[in-house]
């Protein structure tokens, strides 16, 4: 590969440092950030626009290792994800991963020749920052699809942008589905994270069978933890067991003390978590600290998390469609490449492998169409599009748009490694009613 | 009865942060009139100090001090290079505070990434009261919190640095036309109060997640706290602090907890409607 080509992938992520370095508080809700972020973050795309229209023009290798010619553009695909805030280390192993495949893709020849150019974007898990963000990647660099996303409330934001300017969405984090009146059924996303029938479907029998029916819940006050309580209901009637009460704490609580005596009193076999990012940290510390008990399930814990803070995590059961703990070639391939990039003792996690699968998805559609990046020519070849993933093979339901994934079980053990105890191969996503093909 | 004792003790720890957070906003707001915009991220000042220091193997009561006393260098620092280029200028402090914040934040999060950071709690255990089990360690937390405001109070009722910053307070123009050194007290207050702040998050470390927008929960409140406290009272900025915190947390246990944080606010616009003047009045003015 050339260097220059490199830079296309790198450039524009170090200049966009310079728009998160300045857009980084517009979330706390002072006026004064808020009235300053339109004009900080006009900065940071100019600064993204200069410098990742270098490298464009530039050979690339073919995969048999002939160079090949790039021909004409790259194609810009944008990445949106929360790089500040809560969930930053989340939206850090996201965007890394969504690069990784951008490196290896335009170091083996592109897609059929072209490079492809990325463009970062932060939305700091604020809706109006992701509006903000997702038009101005839609009309400011014209990017032919948007990978990423990790909030639902982000997620609803962007999709009340993108398909009117019709840019399909990759949305690569596992999320409630259709509950909670969430949106879960349109042309223009695509969903290579899991959906409550891929996920928490397997889940709940197998804590049944081994842990108990009786539940407890703490989340964040938003829709998608909202959202997955309300299946988890509707999985409990099946199962016979119960939710005895749920709790909602605001986006940013350092104080979960009011809840631990909800947990005493209800003497609950399973504490379901849907906190998210630090919140999560922060819960399970406090957890640790009142001397409770109770076997926590999170949806939220990922391998980073677990080697980060063992003491705290240990013996969270999670579900994922990806855990580093997968036995595969693919996945010590990805491993490797991954820290390779990112550091000897970094982590892969589910949302970020959903972003590396993302990009190659897109890739083989594009090429099955001929190299059209027209969406009406490539999404309906994404469902004939098959992905060798590390988490093993995956594919796009033509119905749903939402991808057919395996779905692990998992427990992180004293030494903060997460042991895989169950898994559910290929789990075809079911969106009632969803019918896009 | 065991819920009375919880409220009792989730207000007690969330005001104790709080009230540390509210008077170092204060002593700044009231001494040099001007607002922190970037208070919050001398909270995670003072938190990552403690991560640092005890990754390297020093007790964390030690640690305590030494993060305070990074916060306080670094305001010192920041108020004689940057700060008092700004005095009589209140909506350009806003600004340039709230720049420095961003600044802060981004050169935290090159130092030590976005994965956030914990610390050992040095006290573990819980006891029981009334049926209800509480951790130790927020015990303590509240008796360090309760320590670090009792000597705030006498330090400025007891020294003569004290009394002059108090008489500052009062009438600013007349202790300046008093041949008062302005330039000294706000260097030193504004050292104080990032002091707090930094303390506030090295109390903070050990019970939650450490990130450099950790301080942001505690900000908005915290300035609502002083604007109830009102401006000629040091230790108005404590008594909004529980005032913000005692009610965060009966609001929360009666409806959810998100209106615990929106409803404290509503009532204390309401509050601030009734008595702009805040909670504490200014002492009358005794006629020799």
């Amino acid at each position: 590969m050339s260097k220059s080509n490199n830079n296309s992938i790198e450039d524009p992520r170090e200049s966009n440092k310079l728009g998160r370095r300045l857009v980084l508080k517009t979330g706390l809700g002072f006026g004064a950030a808020a009235a300053l972020a339109p004009v900080l973050a006009a900065c940071s795309s100019d600064a993204a626009d200069e410098t990742s229209n270098t490298g464009s023009n530039d050979t690339a290798t073919s995969p048999d290792g002939t160079p090949a010619e790039a021909t004409g553009d790259p194609i810009k695909v944008g990445y949106i994800g929360d790089l500040t805030g809560v969930l930053a280390q989340q939206g850090q192993i996201q965007l890394n991963c969504f690069e990784l495949a951008v490196k290896q893709i335009n170091e083996s020849g592109g897609i059929g020749g072209r490079p492809i150019e990325a463009v970062t974007e932060d939305t700091a898990s604020d809706s109006a920052q992701a509006i903000e963000k997702s038009t101005k990647l839609a009309l400011e660099d014209e990017v032919v699809t948007v990978i990423g996303g990790i909030t639902s409330s982000v997620r609803e934001a962007a999709l009340t942008v993108l398909p009117n300017e019709k840019i399909p969405f990759f949305y690569t984090t596992f999320y409630e589905g259709a509950a909670a009146g969430a949106t879960a059924c349109d042309e223009y996303l695509i969903a290579t994270g899991q959906i409550p029938n891929q996920q928490v479907a397997p889940l709940v029998p197998y804590l049944s069978e081994n842990v108990g029916k009786k539940y407890i819940v703490v989340g964040n006050d938003y829709i998608w933890p909202r959202g997955m309580t309300e299946v988890l209901e509707e999985l409990l009637v099946e199962e016979g067991g119960e939710v005895v009460s749920s709790t909602y704490f605001p986006l940013g609580t350092t104080d979960f003390g009011p809840f631990f005596k909800e947990l005493a009193d209800a003497d609950a076999d399973i504490c379901w978590v849907t906190l998210v990012g630090s919140d999560q940290d922060t819960f399970l510390q406090q957890y640790k600290q009142f001397g409770a008990t109770t076997q926590i399930v999170s949806l939220s814990m990922n391998d980073d998390i677990a080697a980060t803070n063992p003491e705290i995590s240990e013996g969270v059961i999670t579900v994922q469609n990806y855990l580093a703990g997968i036995e595969s070639g693919n996945n010590t391939k990805f491993l490797e490449e991954y820290r390779a990039e990112n550091g000897a003792d970094t982590f892969p996690i589910a949302i970020g492998e959903g972003a590396y699968n993302s990009v190659y998805l897109f890739k083989g559609a594009v090429e099955a169409a001929d190299g059209s990046t027209d969406p009406t020519d490539w999404i309906p070849k994404l469902s004939g599009v098959s992905f060798d993933s590390p988490s093993g093979s995956i594919g796009i339901d033509a119905d749903t748009q939402h991808a057919i994934t395996n779905s692990y079980i998992g427990k992180v053990g004293a030494d903060g490694v997460i042991e895989i105890l169950d898994e559910e191969k290929a789990v075809v996503p079911v969106v009632e009613g969803c019918i896009l093909s | 009865m065991d819920l009375l004792f919880s409220l009792l003790l989730d207000g007690a720890f969330l005001i104790s942060i709080l009230g540390l957070v509210a008077l170092g906003l204060g002593v700044i707001n009231n001494l040099l009139g001007i607002t922190n915009m970037a208070h919050g991220e001398f909270i995670a000042v003072g938190a990552y100090t403690v991560v640092v220091l005890t990754d390297q193997g020093l007790p964390y009561w030690v640690t305590l001090f030494i993060a305070a006393l990074v916060g306080m260098a670094l305001g010192v620092l920041l108020e004689s290079t940057l700060i008092r280029r700004l005095t009589d200028r209140p909506l350009d402090a806003i600004l340039v505070t709230l720049g420095l914040g961003l600044v802060m934040q981004q050169v935290l999060k090159e130092m030590f990434g976005s994965t956030p950071r914990s610390v050992v709690s040095p006290v573990s255990g819980t006891f029981d009261v009334a049926g209800l089990s509480y951790p130790l360690f927020r015990i303590t937390i509240i008796v360090a919190a309760v320590a670090a405001v009792a000597a705030t109070f006498l330090f400025f009722t007891k020294s003569s640095f004290g009394l002059v910053v108090q008489s500052i307070f009062q009438n600013r123009e007349s202790a300046l036309t008093n041949g008062v050194n302005a330039g000294k007290y706000n260097r030193l207050a504004f050292g104080i109060g990032t002091g707090l702040a930094a303390l506030a998050g090295s109390l903070l470390a050990p019970n939650a997640a450490v990130l450099p927008t950790m301080g942001a929960f505690y900000l908005a409140p915290a300035f609502v706290a002083v604007i109830l406290g009102g401006s000629k009272r040091l230790m108005g900025a404590v008594a909004g602090a529980a005032f913000m915190g005692g009610l965060e947390v009966v609001i929360g246990e009666s409806f959810t907890r998100t209106w615990g944080r929106a409803g404290v606010l509503v009532l204390a616009i309401i509050v601030i409607r009734m008595w702009p003047e805040g909670l504490l009045r200014e002492p009358k003015a005794r006629v020799a």
